[in-house]
């Protein structure tokens, strides 16, 4: 497996590529935008895009789904059944979606946007706005707060610490970091 | 990305050093391991996906080398020159780093999270949303570097520069600031603690 982040220019985002090399077959995690760096991306490895998984609705996560989808013949995952006018698949906390040798789990965290979920591969988790490195993603008032802190005490902080976290913005970061060097959340081991 | 091949020893999660399938705690002889990695670092220019964590390295000249994914957790560095070196993905959290020269050095995507990093020099690099929160900082200078996107929530600064340097939103929040200097640098476009600007 190899983990591309790159970066959207606009809305300032990380979009993943996570491609299966034995196949070929790739995921991205929230296309922010789709430009010709991450055509070239895709194309140079000779790697297609089997399926698209969002992380959560907002914009700068999802901007390049209508030129992803003109150029592959993918399936969209996402907690709501319709983007713009694509409809997608549908998934729910505790659902596996699985692309040749690469296995997502799907993990409900909401809190800065309801439909926001986590998804985890092996070692690595793909974030989006839950939580990023030395913080966390904005809520609407203080009761999508506590949910938030909530979803990431029970359901991420719960998982080893060396599992490594690629957010929906900024740099990379390890769970174990987040733990110690997270000042947004008040820590519970 | 790094694949993680854990230690072979039953019930230790952590993962295999290169060249070996234990974890560095459980390897059996590391002088002379150590001593086996310094050459290899030395030999090659490129390095995909190694595990550098626990050693201690010193006085290593590591100048434009490439480094993907690789690892250096919980590493000591002391007196290692990393300069015009290219650092992708890699994690170094938790290291010590003593005397380190990485000026000229291109480092994205990469994790310097709660490391120590004292009489260090970062000069003229480009640093790229990378994450030195929780870090110890002193005396070590990022004057001329493009720091876009990177982050140093909670870190303990004391002594540094970074004048002349790019830091459109590089975030600052909840750290502790001692003689830290922002001279000819665009400080208004990274993110401070609102109470501390004040100040």
């Amino acid at each position: 497996m190899r983990i591309y982040p790159h970066f959207v220019v606009v809305g300032f985002s990380n979009s993943y590529l996570i491609a299966d090399e034995k196949t070929g077959a790739a995921v991205i995690v929230d296309p922010g935008m789709f430009d010709v760096s991450f055509l070239k991306l895709i194309e140079d490895h000779h790697y297609y895009i089997r399926a698209v998984l969002v992380t959560h609705a907002h914009e700068s996560h999802i901007n390049g789904l209508k030129t992803l989808t003109r150029i592959y013949d993918t399936l969209i995952y996402s907690f709501r059944d319709k983007i713009f006018d694509i409809t997608t698949k549908t998934i729910k906390d505790g659902d596996i979606i699985t692309v040749e040798n690469l296995c997502f789990e799907v993990i409900e965290t909401p809190g800065h946007s309801r439909d926001s979920v986590v998804y985890k591969c092996q070692d690595y988790l793909f974030t989006g706005d839950t939580l990023t490195a030395g913080l966390i993603g904005t809520t609407p008032h203080d009761h999508a707060r506590k949910i938030l802190e909530g979803s990431i005490q029970k359901k991420i902080f719960s998982l080893p610490d060396y599992m490594v976290i690629f957010p929906g913005h900024g740099p990379p970061t390890r769970l174990e970091c987040e733990r110690t060097t997270n000042p947004m959340l008040s820590i519970e081991t | 990305m790094y694949k993680g091949v854990t230690c072979k020893v039953d019930g230790c999660a952590r993962f295999a050093v290169m060249h070996r399938d234990t974890c560095f705690a459980h390897v059996e002889d590391v002088e002379s391991y150590t001593e086996e990695v310094k050459k290899h670092l030395v030999k090659y220019n490129s390095f995909d996906e190694a595990n550098f964590s626990f050693l201690n390295l010193s006085d290593l000249d590591l100048s434009e080398k490439h480094f993907n994914a690789c690892m250096f957790s919980n590493a000591t560095l002391s007196g290692c020159k990393f300069t015009g070196s290219m650092l992708y993905l890699c994690f170094l959290d938790g290291a010590r780093l003593r005397k380190c020269d990485f000026s000229g050095t291109k480092i994205r995507w990469s994790v310097f999270a709660s490391a120590l990093i004292h009489d260090c020099s970062f000069m003229d690099s480009v640093i790229f949303r990378s994450s030195f929160n929780g870090t110890d900082i002193k005396n070590t200078l990022f004057n001329g570097s493009d720091l876009y996107s990177s982050r140093f929530i909670m870190a303990k600064q004391k002594s540094l520069g970074f004048e002349n340097c790019n830091l459109l939103r590089v975030h600052f929040e909840y750290g502790v600031q001692d003689s830290v200097s922002f001279k000819n640098s665009n400080a208004e476009e990274a993110f401070f603690d609102m109470e501390r600007i004040e100040e």
